[in-house]
């Protein structure tokens, strides 16, 4: 990482240049607002590491100018507690951090440390930009299609807010591969992700899956042990099927929302936690409000961010890409040597409905391939796994989904 | 000047002296710690540690400048 550092006091500039090496970096090291202009020319530096008062000038103006012609450059700003709202205008003006002195090399390391897991996370979003770009991927998610394309335009800014996001779609579709990837695009990438199944687990146990129990809080409770809430502090805790949850229980989720606090079940503290909750159901959210399924308040607080994902045979032009996705995936773990699809194989498999969704082609694909002798998958063999695709008609052929289904079945 | 406004200043103008000492004890140790010459960075040090006994010795005679609590009322 290439730092400037623009600090007058001269034993202070020796000792911040001489860390910085230490941790790493290469450095220029300059005294005056003058010389860092002239420094952030020829020596173009990624970040700037700026004492607030200058002899000749305004830190902060220093970092402004930096970034006019970079702004993908970052700062750093250096400040006595007296000047605390020089920093404070200095994050305003963009820059990551800033150092209070008296200065430690640790303080130093540390803020350093958080800057390299911002660029490196940057990057790798930017990376995911491209892939997305170039191979219609945007995480784990695969698709080229034009409900794709919304998904992952929904899905991008969705990542970069902190609040709740409610995933609606059918079985199957994605809905935590979606979660993963809006976890994997936001600023908490590096912290934990924590996915929890409400439909999984008794009803009974869920609320001290979520919020943990002290010892003794129920009979078998013989340690204290800590709920998902606690687990994914910091990071993104994934709610799937919250519909299954109980409406007393909705009630407390919403209390944990609203206070940012959980207690642990015979707890007598509440514990703060910095929680990113995205939830999902595959049924419709406003159905379920009506059954009673869902409160009505709770589904508020947690769909501030709505993201629908469609069903397979909403983006069938999608399906070659994800059996061939799904092949590699096979073919990396079972090595038998099936590299290729026969194109009318890839026909047979957009002739059909996918009920399922992604789940099921994923299960299709791994049972062809298994079947598979030699290096090709061939329509004969989809043919015998999906009854009914075979002697359909034109192989590019775009009927509606339910009149396959319907077809598929008289035939059977 | 107010107490706090004396203080406040005080720290500040002490915090420079105080970085580039705690900076250059903190290389000698890590050149200690490597079996370099560590001699550079200690005579730095020292030279803060000079500095911030100055600007102490200012501070305090400004500290003890202030009027007393019976003079302001």
């Amino acid at each position: 990482m290439k730092v400037l550092i623009v600090e007058d006091d001269v034993a202070t500039r020796k000792g911040l240049d001489l860390a910085v090496r230490d941790l790493g970096g290469q450095t220029r090291a300059v005294g005056t607002a003058g010389e860092a202009a002239r420094a952030i020319e020829e020596f173009k530096p990624e970040v700037l590491l700026v004492d607030v008062h200058l002899p000749d000038g305004d830190g902060i103006e220093v970092f402004r100018l930096a970034r006019e012609s970079d702004p993908q450059r970052d700062g750093i700003v250096i400040t006595g507690q007296a000047s605390l709202d020089s920093a404070v205008e200095a994050l305003r003006a963009g820059v990551s951090d800033y150092l209070l002195k008296p200065l430690r090399t640790a303080q130093l390391e540390v803020v350093f440390q958080r800057l390299a897991a911002r660029r490196r996370l940057e990057s790798e979003v930017d990376s995911l930009r491209g892939e997305l770009l170039e191979t219609g991927r945007l995480g784990e998610l695969i698709g080229l299609s034009e409900p794709m394309k919304k998904v992952f335009d929904t899905l991008r800014r969705v990542a970069r807010s902190n609040a709740p996001v409610l995933i609606t779609g059918a079985s199957g579709t994605g809905k935590e591969v979606a979660a993963r990837t809006i976890h994997r695009l936001s600023r908490r990438a590096t912290t934990p992700f924590v996915a929890f199944n409400c439909g999984a687990i008794s009803p009974t146990l869920i609320e001290s899956e979520l919020f943990g129990h002290e010892r003794g809080s129920f009979t078998g409770a013989d340690k204290r042990r800590l709920g998902y809430f606690e687990e994914a502090n910091g990071g993104t805790l994934f709610l799937d099927e919250i519909t299954e949850m109980g409406s007393d229980l909705q009630v407390k989720l919403l209390r944990v929302l609203e206070a940012k606090t959980v207690r642990r079940v015979g707890g007598s503290q509440d514990l703060r936690v910095d929680v990113r909750l995205v939830s999902a159901t595959n049924r419709d959210p406003q159905a379920a409000i009506r059954e009673g399924k869902l409160r009505e308040d709770l589904y508020y607080r947690l769909n501030v961010l709505p993201l629908a994902l469609p069903t397979l045979s909403e983006r069938r032009e999608d399906i070659p890409l994800l059996a061939e996705h799904f092949r590699k995936l096979i073919e990396e773990q079972e090595k038998s040597g099936v590299t290729a699809w026969d194109p009318k194989a890839l026909d047979l498999l957009q002739r059909w409905d996918w009920p399922g969704n992604v789940r099921e082609l994923r299960n299709v694909v791994h049972r062809a391939y298994v079947m598979t002798e030699g290096e090709t998958i061939r329509p004969q063999v989809i043919a015998e796994l999906l009854p009914g695709t075979k002697e359909t008609s034109s192989p590019r052929g775009r009927a509606e989904p339910g009149e396959k289904r319907k077809a598929a079945s008289k035939r059977a | 000047m107010t107490d706090r406004r004396i203080l406040e200043r005080f720290f500040h103008d002490l915090a420079t002296p105080l970085s580039g000492l705690s900076l250059h004890l903190e290389r000698a140790h890590r050149l200690v710690t490597k079996g370099e010459d560590a001699s550079e960075a200690l005579e730095i040090a020292l030279r803060e540690v000079e500095k911030a006994f100055a600007l102490f010795e200012r501070g305090r005679a400004t500290l003890l400048a202030q009027p007393g609590d019976e003079e302001r009322i």
